[in-house]
């Protein structure tokens, strides 16, 4: 093989690569069902951390215990993949349970891949000043990045006029989601495209 | 040492081998205009041209960084494509000019770096937010594959590093196992195998022995770090990187003798572990059925006896001293055994450890000594200095609170530490004697 030959298949190997991330997520979003999540706000944004947004959503935290606990199973361990069965609504998509497989979540409900960040078994009742049994799972569902021009990252965090932010995402057959829009009291501030 | 820092040497050594009577004038002169005559020329217009080529690209990735939010996404693509497509082809170009060779393996790291920035970018640009260690290991791909097709050894060390990185947050962060990883170290090991370059030998023998520690953090050996488990998978690595050094060490292909240091350092901290009598007291809890921790065991053992039949085969060792060896090396294989079949109840087994541990420092030292490994001997006495310190310290630790500690302790460190490298200083000015005789 010449040298100009193996340049020309390093270089198609690796535009090849970097174009398969490109059309794994562009897929997600052209196939999948478009539903409306519920931001909430998060902690000060790092100033290491670049310019984008953090996003945290009601579905971010679930917890699985008490009348507000979601379905499912109730024992995890950080870094577990799990499934979330998520019921779509056009004021914010509620998750209705959570599993360790994928086969559990019923027809009607989508079901959206997450990670476990960590699980706590005890929650801190300010009322009683006691800890008291609450299993709460913290979930990653890599949507929580969204990358927005410099000096913009905080308006979407902490929206200025007590503004709501919701994210359009895009969940797909194989339980990946996509960030689709970024709404500001319901209209699109932001709008995904391929280029 | 570089083509210019080498001829220096060289001309300053054969001054000396002149007056020595060793080469005559006018070998010293053709030595000199033949090593003159292959060094590449950097001329000072070479060097202007590569400041300019430096400035004009901090130039540009300045301006399209402050411009970055303006350009569209087709735009973006354009420029991470062209980047990395620009990277290859200026390798390419001094590739084919036979007086750049350093530029061009200094051009093929840079591209490395692209690919790795290039990830980076469109990951941004397309909010892909995905398993971190899946980047990592696309880039290191990347690497490996430029270091493949190029023979680069800066690209395979570059690709290593990475490959570590991804490692390190599978198996710590993430708690999961790196399988894929072995398909990665059999695919390197084929290509430093071919082109044995001495410090990705190195690089891929660390990676390996990174990896194998990994084991521990995963949930299947147990979470509880009280567990037997966690002693018996200890043993049985250290059983077999003994293995994979023996291996290495009868094997004179340069891949072997690169590569064997790191597996000897490894092997050594490991056993030096078994010397500490409280050190696998705490792992009594039950590791469970013991059918596959033998089945490992016999696997391990396999591997460390064909390195010892190796090594024996290949040493030129007297009949004496191969005996010892090999009586050392199957105390060795017994105890680690042990480890594996019974959990420790007391101090006891600590104390022939270190009788084996000493004798094994001193076989090394010896065979380091009669084959001219500088290697062996300074880790043989590192080994011994380090395990006299340690024992000095588990001795009299309850009189830590007395001067008397500290002073033995200065005594210890000076006076012994002195004799020591005044004895290794002297066994390697032996063995370089016996070298250039």
């Amino acid at each position: 093989m010449t040298l100009w030959m193996k340049i020309a298949l390093l270089a198609l190997a690796q535009i090849a690569a970097l174009s398969a991330m490109i059309a794994d997520k562009q897929w997600t979003l052209n196939t999948g069902t478009p539903v409306v999540l519920q931001t909430e706000p998060v902690d000060p944004r790092s100033l290491f951390m670049g310019d984008y947004a953090r996003l945290n959503y009601q579905i971010s935290r679930l917890r699985l215990d008490g009348e507000a606990g979601v379905g499912g199973d109730k024992e995890f361990k950080r870094h577990d993949t799990v499934w979330v069965a998520i019921r779509p609504d056009p004021a914010g998509a509620q998750a209705v349970s959570v599993h360790h497989q994928r086969g559990a979540i019923g027809p009607g409900l989508l079901a959206l891949k997450g990670e476990v960040q960590s699980f706590s078994e005890f929650e801190w009742d300010r009322a009683t000043s006691k800890s008291v049994k609450q299993r709460t799972l913290s979930l990653r569902y890599g949507i929580e990045q969204y990358y927005v021009q410099e000096g913009t990252g905080g308006q979407v965090e902490r929206p200025p006029d007590g503004g709501k932010v919701s994210i359009l995402v895009a969940i797909d057959a194989r339980g990946k989601a996509g960030i689709l829009a970024v709404l500001l009291d319901g209209r699109e501030r932001y709008r995904e495209t391929l280029f | 040492m570089n083509d210019r820092g080498f001829a220096k040497r060289l001309a300053q050594e054969l001054t000396r081998w002149q007056n020595e009577g060793w080469v005559s004038a006018e070998g010293r002169q053709a030595i000199l205009a033949d090593v003159a005559a292959r060094q590449p020329k950097m001329t000072w217009a070479s060097w202007l041209a590569v400041a300019g080529a430096l400035l004009l690209g901090v130039g540009v990735v300045t301006w399209f960084a402050a411009h970055w939010n303006e350009i569209s996404k087709l735009m973006k693509l354009a420029l991470i494509f062209g980047a990395l497509v620009g990277s290859h082809v200026a390798h390419g170009f001094c590739l084919t000019r036979a007086t750049l060779p350093k530029l061009a393996e200094g051009i093929a790291l840079l591209s490395v770096l692209f690919f790795g920035a290039a990830i980076m970018l469109v990951g941004q640009i397309y909010h892909i937010d995905a398993h971190f260690p899946d980047g990592i290991a696309l880039w290191a791909a990347g690497g490996f594959l430029t270091a493949w097709l190029f023979g680069s050894q800066p690209a395979m060390v570059a690709s290593l590093a990475l490959a570590a990185v991804w490692t390190w947050n599978e198996q710590f962060i993430y708690q999961a196992m790196n399988w894929p990883l072995i398909g990665y170290l059999v695919l390197t090991a084929v290509l430093l195998y071919r082109h044995g370059w001495q410090v990705a030998v190195r690089g891929w023998g660390g990676l390996l022995i990174l990896w194998m520690i990994g084991w521990h953090a995963h949930p299947w050996i147990g979470a509880d770090w009280g567990s037997q488990a966690h002693i018996r998978l200890f043993a049985l690595q250290v059983l077999a990187l003994a293995g994979c050094w023996a291996l290495a060490q009868a094997s004179a292909h340069p891949f072997a003798r690169a590569a064997r240091a790191g597996f000897l350092l490894a092997a050594l901290i490991g056993c030096f572990a078994f010397t500490f009598p409280n050190f696998a007291l705490g792992y009594a809890k039950p590791a469970g059925d013991l059918a596959p921790w033998l089945a490992a065991l016999a696997g391990a053992t396999a591997l460390y006896f064909a390195g010892a039949i190796s090594v024996a085969r290949a040493s030129e060792l007297p009949a004496v001293r191969l005996g010892i060896g090999l009586a050392l090396a199957t105390a060795l294989a017994l105890l680690l055994a042990c480890e594996v079949v019974l959990p420790r109840s007391s101090g006891l087994p600590a104390l022939l450890w270190n009788a084996i541990f000493l004798g094994l420092l001193y076989w090394l030292g010896d065979l380091g000594i009669r084959h001219g490994d500088r290697a062996m001997v300074n880790h043989a006495f590192m080994g011994f200095f380090i395990w006299l310190l340690a024992r000095y310290f588990d001795t009299f630790w309850t009189l830590m609170d007395r001067a008397l500690f500290f002073m033995a302790g200065g005594v210890l460190l000076l006076a012994g530490g002195g004799w020591l490298e005044r004895s290794r200083r002297a066994l390697l000015r032996d063995i370089d004697g016996a070298r250039r005789t």
